[in-house]
């Protein structure tokens, strides 16, 4: 929907919008359970250069289509039912790797699954036994029906301990994100939409659009339920505060993998689909600044930044003030490591607060700045696979996101 | 077929191929392989020829001497099992293909006569008359002239020309390898030259278990033990690629111009093999270890000798992954599904927590045979049961079609004929019990299904079935009558004087024109006399149906009964007459 250069008024938005009173900043956006009514219909997404794509995704209930489908959050133990009508023309189910002892009820035995017949129904039930971060997708043709966008995340939060990714108090988190990460070749979509559905080779898929959470950059840090994208209700920008520590549930969603990139800091994988990186007692987490999610896969992971090791304090400190909240103190008091020139001698871009400390602000020319009133510090997380930071080979776009780091005492807790 | 004949070096060279070699190396794990040429067909009928390796063993004949045995080629090849206590591996090399080859097996130590050694890479160069890559001969064996910069390798070790036969050893570790061809790899390998070989720590006798591997430290968890195992080695096939092979017509330089594929740059593969299989609805689910009474647990080798990479994704039991490229992970990891990218190797356990059949499909999508769907890599693991329920189909009647199971667990499609009788139209696949089965029967061009008999009744097409017990179905195809009345066909009164349809289908050649005739009925369902002809000619129509706007005429008594007849005019024999009587008033 924007072009490159509405960017910054993107980020006024986000701004904006995040300093409304009463604005929700759940940071995963989704549906609790344990019982989810989905409705698989049609409809179209948008990629950021105006392309619309006709698109297959999952309702909530009698909501619209939404790309990904809605994220169903439910508790270690719920005993998890998902009533799925089906208002495609051909017939549809849902898969959910992972879970044990799914029963179907209704419709018709499929190659992988009971499916909905068209105008149908089905139900699937099953236990959530152990929490962690899970994907669902369509079992009719899948290799079709994912790529239309029947493709959902179902998140299981341990029992008793809402922040936290698994019942190990190693998992704690402040704050947690989204990073469902999908691919699509919209000549395929075109040709369902034209009824050649039949006709299409899947060994010939290429695709040329890259999303986070349903949405190409950058309408990826356009707000949640924002009303210009109705089928693509989910956010991907994330916000923390320094200190903070922020759970990345990274979940393959496309048809290749995907090399999810963390400027900022690096992040440490702690599970992989759905079970924690543990052998006994033992820690056998991994630490990245890439981590390849492959389709179908999920990676919950733990990113943190508190300025350290940039060799200068960040606040601007010096040694003898006490230290922020969340602020390390490798680098407290350290002097800023240049001269600033004078105001007069910049071309300040737009997120230049006038000054380069965290929470800073200062002078700036008339008519310049004003579009980071936080003085936040925005980081870029995309795909490492820089061919896919465009959307049908226009550049910046595809999968590509920032985290902003916002001064401390910005954001209310989670 | 698998003859792992166990001899020292010296015994099986002088026994089987009298080479001059005077090794002493005892403990290894001989085969003799052969490569060659092999056909398979896809489920969507093409054919595609492929190359492959075949095993040759030797068995004791009737009259006591050994008698060599020429496996089949297949692909992929031959699975390649080293015993715990063999040290080496020694494949004889036998290439009946008309280019040299070669084998290598990433991961494994190349040797000769036991001993530790490097590769020999082939050198060649372009000349240009004859324009040709020719072998370049090097100072020192395996490595370039110091100063060459033009010539290419194209064999990673020792070639075997055509005809010729050549020994290759690897002192082998456990774990599971990929073993393919090493020689203008990125053409020999996806024709088919590839296959599995693996080694355990410990072999057992059940109920006593095997050990794959011994976990590295800083582990200590005991080794990993499994029941059964199961190689599951994705590949996959680029029909143009292999038709240029086959007809050479592939490379710039090719035999028969026009040379229809340059180079391997425009590989694209468009069907997705397991164990040299696409799935369709007769493929057989691959069974893995019991449930009951104790469950077992199953070590699945996945191996990748594609290009592409895969995502097997099991729904079902998580995976144990232990091992990746033949080395075991110091801890293993818990997932339902392995990135499986070309030329890898994973080793997981599997322990089922019931009797049933556990889909694995590959999450990537590669669920086609080229435009045809569902195919590809999608296969059923069975945790089978101990009393299993056959189901039989039988096709009959005069006309002819299919049967396919087209829900999970698949096993039979009855258009595939019976390997030991082909004539006999009937397929069975045994299941376990309350196994619920969708049956889609489809008719050829010409006939129609007209239904189910035996364990099923009436014509619901798909239909559902659960598998209770053992079940013999049968479907009925008639042949399509080759014109049929569709309207009026029975229970019309038409109104003197109005415009109506007649209309009727065709199939078949009967020529581009029909004659519609109406007829008295003869009040005991059959045709009486002609009481006018409709129309003397008008066209048959197109894609099989006809139709005519007939004016009925106001003369015609209202008294008696008809029926529309059709008839062909170039064969005026094919005629249908309307089912039942149409009336006017």
């Amino acid at each position: 929907m924007k072009r490159p250069k509405e960017i910054i008024t993107l980020m006024l938005g986000v701004m904006v919008v995040l300093t409304l009173p009463g604005t929700a900043l759940a940071a995963i956006q989704g549906v609790t359970g344990p019982s989810f009514t989905l409705t698989a219909k049609t409809g179209f997404i948008t990629v950021d250069d105006g392309t619309i794509i006709p698109t297959w995704g999952f309702a909530n209930g009698t909501g619209l289509m939404q790309y990904p489908g809605p994220t169903l959050i439910v508790n270690q133990g719920d005993l998890v039912s998902v009533a799925l009508t089906n208002q495609l023309t051909v017939p549809v189910s849902i898969l959910f790797p992972g879970q044990q002892g799914v029963v179907a009820t209704g419709g018709v035995p499929g190659l992988l699954t009971n499916e909905a017949p068209p105008a149908g129904t089905v139900t699937y039930t099953f236990t959530a036994g152990e929490p962690g971060t899970f994907t669902y997708y369509s079992g009719s043709q899948p290799e079709l029906q994912f790529e239309m966008g029947l493709v959902g995340v179902l998140i299981v939060r341990p029992t008793g301990q809402p922040k936290r990714a698994y019942a190990d108090p190693a998992t704690a988190f402040d704050r947690e994100y989204l990073f469902f990460l999908s691919d699509m070749d919209p000549l395929i979509h075109k040709k369902v939409q034209q009824g050649f559905g039949a006709t299409i080779n899947q060994s010939s898929a290429w695709p040329i659009c890259w999303f986070i959470n349903g949405r190409a950059g950058l309408d990826t840090i356009a707000p949640a339920f924002d009303p210009i994208m109705p089928y693509q209700p989910y956010s991907a920008v994330a916000l923390m505060h320094p200190g903070e520590k922020v759970l990345l549930r990274m979940v393959g969603g496309g048809r290749d993998a995907h090399p999810f990139h963390v400027h900022g800091n690096h992040h440490k994988v702690i599970a992989r689909d759905g079970r924690q990186l543990k052998a006994g007692a033992l820690d056998i987490s991994e630490g990245a600044f890439t981590t390849t999610v492959a389709p179908g896969q999920t990676h919950d992971a733990l990113f943190t930044w508190t300025g350290a090791g940039q060799g200068w304090d960040v606040y601007g400190h010096t040694a003898s003030d006490p230290l922020a909240p969340g602020e390390s103190a490798d680098d407290h008091g350290l002097a800023f490591p240049t001269i600033l020139p004078d105001i007069k001698d910049l071309l300040p871009g737009p997120l230049y607060p006038g000054s380069p400390f965290l929470g800073g602000s200062g002078s700036l020319p008339p008519g310049e700045g004003g579009f980071n009133p936080w003085g936040a510090f925005p980081f870029m997380w995309h795909s490492h696979n820089e061919k896919e930071l465009t959307s049908a080979d226009i550049f910046p776009g595809g999968m590509l996101t920032w985290v902003l780091i916002v001064p401390p005492g910005t954001l209310p807790a989670e | 077929m698998n003859q792992n004949i166990r001899y020292c070096i010296r015994l099986s060279l002088i026994l089987l191929f009298a080479l001059a070699v005077t090794a002493g190396t005892c403990l290894a794990a001989t085969y003799n392989l052969r490569t060659g040429t092999v056909t398979k067909t896809m489920p969507d009928g093409l054919v595609v020829t492929m190359w492959g390796f075949g095993l040759d063993s030797y068995d004791l004949g009737a009259g006591g001497g050994l008698v060599l045995v020429n496996g089949p080629i297949q692909v992929p090849g031959p699975e390649l099992t080293v015993p715990p206590g063999d040290t080496a591996l020694i494949v004889n090399l036998t290439n009946n293909l008309t280019v040299p080859v070669s084998i290598v097996i990433p991961g494994q130590t190349p040797a000769a006569a036991g001993v530790a050694t490097a590769m020999t890479p082939v050198w060649v160069e372009w000349q240009a008359a004859p324009p040709s890559w020719v072998v370049k001969t090097m100072a020192v064996p395996g490595t370039r002239n110091a100063g060459d910069v033009t010539s290419r390798v194209r064999s990673l070790d020792k070639e075997t020309a055509p005809g010729g036969t050549v020994t290759y050893e690897w002192i082998v570790q456990p774990g599971t390898y990929l073993y393919k061809s090493g020689t203008h790899m990125q053409i020999q390998v996806p024709l088919g030259l590839y296959g599995a070989m693996k080694k355990n720590v410990l072999d057992a006798a059940p109920p006593a278990r095997a050990q794959a591997y011994v976990y590295p430290p800083p582990s200590t968890n005991p080794p990993v033990e499994f029941d059964v195992e199961q190689v599951l080695l994705y590949s996959e096939v680029d029909p143009t690629l292999l038709g240029a092979v086959r007809d050479n017509k592939y490379g710039v330089d090719c035999a028969a111009a026009p040379c229809t594929m340059t180079s391997a740059i425009d590989y694209h593969p468009q069907y997705y093999l397991i164990n040299g299989e696409p799935f369709s609805a007769g493929r057989s689910p691959i069974p893995i270890g019991a449930f009951a009474p104790t469950p077992q647990t199953t070590l699945l080798r996945l191996l990748n000798a594609g290009n592409e990479d895969y995502v097997p994704t099991l729904l079902g039991p998580y995976l144990t992954v232990v091992a990746e490229n033949g080395k075991a992970y110091p801890f293993a990891k818990q997932q339902y599904q392995v990135f499986l990218s070309g030329g890898k190797t994973v080793d997981a356990l599997l322990t089922p927590v019931a009797e049933g059949y556990l889909p694995l499909l590959d999450r990537r999508g590669h669920l086609n045979n080229a435009a045809g769907t569902p195919g590809g890599l999608l296969a059923y693991l069975t945790v089978p049961n101990a009393a299993p329920v056959t189901l039989t189909v039988n096709v009959a009647g005069t006309g002819t079609g299919k049967v396919q199971v087209t829900s999970l667990p698949g096993g039979i499609d009855t258009s595939v004929p019976d390997p030991v009788n082909p004539l006999v139209m009937n397929v069975s696949e045994a299941y376990n019990p309350n196994t619920v089965v969708a049956l889609t029967a489809t008719a050829n061009n010409g006939s129609a299904f007209r239904g189910w008999s035996g364990g099923l009744a009436g014509n619901q097409n798909p239909a559902y079935i659960t598998l209770a017990a053992v079940t013999t179905i049968t479907a009925t195809f008639d042949l399509t009558p080759p014109l049929t009345v569709m309207t009026p066909n029975g229970g019309q009164l038409w109104r003197r004087g109005s415009i109506q349809s007649i209309i009727w289908n065709y199939a078949g050649n009967l020529g581009p024109n029909v004659k519609l005739e109406l007829y008295r009925d003869n009040g005991a369902g059959g045709l009486g006399a002609l009481q006018t002809t409709i129309k003397a000619s008008v066209s048959i129509g197109t894609n099989g149906v006809g139709f005519f706007s007939w004016r009925v005429p106001t003369a015609i008594p209202t008294a008696p009964t008809y029926r529309v007849v059709v008839r062909s005019i170039s064969n005026p024999t094919v005629f249908d007459a309307s089912d039942g009587v149409v009336r006017f008033r």
